[in-house]
């Protein structure tokens, strides 16, 4: 069960990472960087980037259940 | 500029360390305490994913097109998060299996097919071999740039190319460490090791000197993005720019998460020198930040690059490392690069040299006859040669391509050359490890298609001017078939075109064979094997043929070596309580270890032909075929009546448990019926019997005292009828036994009944009652009897309970929404509000049953609710605070045919 809800999460994790760093997002948060002036876009990538990473080593290190 | 010795020195003190580094991992792993042995390892032998394109090319590339760099690492990332499900399942195969390459994984699934095998080698080795010359490039590149002199000067008194020494140095490093062992499918504990170790050195350098370049020459990111916008380089923040599309981005995306699963040494890594499947979990997140980390100053200084010299250029981390000044950080850039460069040369050309052997050599070897070298004695040493030889001749390969055609291209380009064509073996990967239908016909033909759409997209375009006529008119002038426009599709940029269509081919191909060709027998039990890898690892296939043991041993001591022949025989007599000597008839397990143990050496297909060469009769049959899918569908079939069985277990187990429930409390109602029915009966009866008793024995009782008492006894036994004939009336309701006698009538005139019929209580206790009926109500069509006894028992209730004096009852009727209402309302003390619903229960009545017990039986408005829910209606009561009670019930108008049928 504990397997199932990892993997779960993962592809919900995965499906994020497409939408967020994804089109049109990027081209969202381009616009945005053009419109302000100010770097966001490389700002968003990764800090986007390193949020997916830090989610994805909280699903994957969580205690399992026994086998 | 750092003198030329001193990087040679440098290099080659840096080989030699790893070369040490590689001994010492072996020497661990043979003592039993591998290095290897842990998920940081692993993931940083995964990082072998970074090369020199990274560490240099990555650089370039966002010098000129800025944050386009970057799907080349988010494509693994994506890629991890599914690692967890499709890397555990490859690696879980390829160790069940022996798999000791891609090449042999996709020849494996789809029948052993030699001949997918081979093309897949064929791919991999043209995709790849460019790519090997890139490292090499790289290499050189940075030779030059640290040292001043041009890149093709001779290694300084040695009289050779750096770059060539540099193929020579790995070529023998990949042999000593890469080729030990005639089963490719072990691990390489001192190859990996050193990998990781190259992975760690290629990080920290990156960020030593991205740290001292943002921070030294500038004063950090915001200095360096504020600059850039003033200089009006904002474009190398954004993602998209000329020649680079939104498109673009997502489809790289997807090229590099393949090319991360696919790449010969990625699979080498991630796969064959998986020691525990379980560091894959770790792996999957410690991944993706290794290359956020790596990627971390890309950018950044990138910009410096071209903000300090005007132009990008792939050797920017070195050039700004040596505009610090700094010759040591000159050095370790210079060694970093080296680094990211080495590891990939070493594990590619191991990986692609035991493709070339065990899928193109050593199947042509045996096959041909004349050579006579399926007669040899003992062909491990051949097989080894191969192997070595494999390596030399590609890295030669890679460093004649260098010098022939690869110094006029950029790192990414070459790179992204290389991903397209392994990207290629994604839909077969995919379909061998979950489409059952698969089969060879549709491997082939995808695979053969998407491989020649990309010869003919990308690179035949990398190889001719970009204004020649194929490119500009198409050939034969015909525009639809331009390869950098394929039917018209200009959008994209080479690489995502060159994408798109070598895909859909791929895939149409896949899925056409696939339905137009059927599966051969073995190719059926491959697919099995593979795509029910986790149920069917470990199960012996039904065999018919006739072996013996001594054939089988002498083949494998043919290959493998007399000592590891006898070794895998033995422990498995040892595993099984056999004998492992003798003439004794092999069977199907033994036979099938032992093609086990020969692919681990020279490959499934070849392991096929040599094992089929010793047996008499078939290995697997229709027969056998058909037995393996019963089996299959019966263990499915029985499963899921096992499934079905324990779902309805669990319901009747479930209707079980309610049943009982309701049981328990029938129970506990009926005990607690009994003892109130009792009690109600007592009371009656022991006024009865001591008045009796006072009549009987005292003859002299006056005649007032005897004519009271007398009175007593008629009241308490009419309260005694009462109380009989109402539980009468709820013992049938409640069994269905009541004879309902149904009738339509108007609900007013059995109001007006009820009310004469109680006139008597209200007259002698003077209550007024009004009535407020509403007069030509429609029908409603019930047991006029009862429910005038409904009506009735409210009006006594009412009567019982309000003041002697001022006690006024209001009755109302009315219609609305397809019902006739009824409501009697008093000026009572009221029902306190938890006794609202509990009144309609039996026995409950408001009060204190001991002290101010009201008259009458409990059961009257129990025996109404039962009445008027018969016949399809409500009653309930309600007491706003110091208004007294309404009791008010509903009965659905009665429709033409309404409880006709009843």
């Amino acid at each position: 069960m504990a397997r199932q809800r990892q993997g779960r999460l993962l592809g919900a994790l995965l499906l994020l990472l497409f939408l967020l760093l994804g089109y049109p997002a990027v081209l969202v948060v381009e616009e945005l960087q053009h419109h302000l002036g100010r770097p966001v876009l490389p700002v968003w990538v990764f800090g986007t980037w390193g949020l997916i990473i830090l989610a994805a080593a909280l699903i994957l290190e969580q205690p399992r259940e026994r086998r | 500029m750092l003198p030329a010795g001193l990087v040679l020195l440098l290099s080659l003190a840096y080989l030699v360390g790893l070369f040490a580094i590689a001994s010492w991992g072996d020497r661990r792993a043979e003592a039993g305490r591998s290095l290897i042995a842990n998920p940081l390892v692993y993931t940083l032998s995964l990082a072998v994913y970074c090369t020199a394109w990274t560490f240099y090319g990555s650089v370039g590339l966002a010098g000129t097109g800025g944050l386009a760099f970057l799907p080349v690492y988010l494509g693994p990332t994506l890629v991890c998060l599914l690692f967890p499900l499709l890397l555990h399942k490859m690696v879980h195969t390829a160790k069940a299996y022996g798999i000791t390459s891609i090449a042999d994984f996709l020849a494996a699934r789809f029948g052993k097919s030699a001949a997918l095998a081979g093309l897949v080698t064929i791919v991999a080795a043209i995709a790849v071999l460019p790519y090997i010359a890139l490292q090499l490039k790289a290499v050189s590149a940075s030779i030059a740039v640290a040292t001043g002199l041009s890149a093709e000067v001779g290694a300084p008194g040695l009289g050779i190319d750096t770059a060539l020494l540099v193929a020579i140095l790995m070529a023998a490093f990949a042999v000593l460490f890469g080729t030990r062992h005639i089963d490719a499918a072990e691990h390489h504990p001192g190859m990996v090791l050193a990998v990781a170790f190259e992975s760690t050195v290629k990080l920290l350098t990156f960020l030593i000197a991205g740290t001292i370049i943002v921070y030294g020459l500038f004063d950090g990111f915001g200095d360096i993005f504020a600059r850039a916008l003033d200089a009006e380089l904002g474009h190398l923040l954004d993602v998209s720019g000329p020649g680079f599309s939104h498109a673009d981005w997502l489809l790289l995306t997807l090229l590099s998460a393949a090319a991360f699963l696919v790449l010969p040494r990625q699979f080498q890594v991630a796969v064959i020198e998986n020691v525990d499947p379980d560091h894959i979990r770790r792996a999957s997140w410690l991944m993706p930040l290794y290359l956020l980390l790596i990627n971390l100053f890309v950018l950044p200084v990138a910009i410096a690059g071209v903000l300090l010299s005007g132009r990008p250029d792939d050797m920017t981390v070195l050039i700004l490392a040596e505009r610090t000044g700094l010759d040591w950080l000159v050095m370790l850039v210079f060694l970093g690069g080296l680094s990211a460069a080495t590891a990939m040369i070493i594990v590619e050309s191991v990986a692609l040299a035991t493709m070339i052997s065990n899928d193109l050599v050593i199947p042509v070897l045996l096959r041909w006859p004349a050579l006579g070298f399926a007669q040899r004695p003992d062909l491990s040493g051949v097989v080894l040669l191969v192997r070595r030889a494999g390596i030399v001749v590609l890295l030669l390969l890679g460093y004649g391509f260098y010098r022939l055609v690869g110094t006029g291209y950029g790192l990414v380009g070459i790179g992204l050359i290389a991903f397209c064509g392994v990207a290629q073996f994604v839909p077969p990967i995919l379909a061998a490890l979950y489409v059952r239908d698969a089969n060879l016909t549709g491997a082939m033909i995808g695979l053969a298609g998407g491989f020649l759409v990309w010869l003919y997209t990308l690179v035949l375009p990398a190889m001719i001017p970009p204004d020649s006529a194929l490119l500009t008119a198409g050939p034969f002038g015909i525009g639809l078939l331009r390869p950098q426009a394929l039917l018209g599709l200009e959008l994209l940029n080479p690489v995502s075109h060159a994408l798109v269509w070598s895909w859909t081919v791929n895939l149409g191909g896949l899925l056409l064979g696939s339905l137009l060709a059927t599966q051969s027998d073995l190719e059926r039990v491959q697919a099995l094997q593979f795509v029910d890898v986790y149920q069917r690892a470990g199960v012996t296939r039904p065999w018919h043929g006739e072996a013996r043991v001594e054939d089988l041993r002498a083949l494998l001591a043919r290959f493998l070596g007399k000592r590891r022949a006898d070794a895998a025989l033995a422990l498995d007599a040892r595993q099984r309580g056999r004998t492992a000597a003798g003439n004794a008839s092999a069977d199907a397990a033994l036979v099938q270890l032992a093609e086990r143990q020969l692919a681990r050496a020279i490959g499934t297909a070849s392991a096929r032909v040599m094992v089929a060469s010793v047996v008499r009769g078939e290995v697997v049959g229709p027969q056998e075929v058909m037995e393996i899918l019963d089996e299959a569908s019966q263990i499915m079939e029985y499963s899921r009546r096992l499934e079905q069985k324990s779902r309805e277990l669990e319901a009747a187990t479930a209707e079980l448990r309610q049943a009982n429930e309701r049981l328990r409390q029938l129970d506990h109602m009926k005990d607690e019926f009994i003892a109130t029915v009792s009690h109600e009966l007592r009371t009656p009866l022991t006024s009865i019997r001591s008045f009796s008793e006072i009549l009987r024995d005292v003859p002299d009782l006056a005649e007032d005292e005897r004519a009271q008492f007398l009175d007593v006894l008629v009241k308490e036994s009419e309260r005694l009828t009462r109380l009989i004939n109402d539980i009468l009336d709820v013992s049938k309701i409640e069994a269905g036994k009541m004879d309902w006698h149904l009738s339509r009538f108007d609900l007013d005139a059995v109001i007006e009944d009820a009310i004469a019929a109680t006139a008597g209580l209200f007259r002698e206790r003077g209550i007024v009652i009004e009535r407020r009926l509403a007069g030509g109500l429609p029908e409603i069509e019930a047991d006029r009897d009862r429910l005038q006894q409904v009506v009735i028992n409210l009006l006594s209730n009412a009567a019982k309970f309000v003041p002697e004096k001022g006690g006024r009852v209001i009755v109302t009727s009315g219609v609305e929404d397809g019902v006739v209402t009824f409501a009697i309302a008093d000026n009572g003390p009221g029902i306190p509000a938890q006794y609202l619903q509990t009144i309609f229960e039996r026995f409950h009545q408001v009060g204190d049953t001991l002290t101010s017990k009201p008259k009458g039986t409990g059961l009257g408005l129990t025996i109404c609710r039962h009445i008027v829910e018969h016949f399809g209606g409500r009653i309930w009561a309600e007491s706003p605070p110091g208004q007294g009670a309404v009791f008010r019930f509903v009965l659905p108008v009665a429709t033409p045919l309404a409880r006709a049928a009843e």
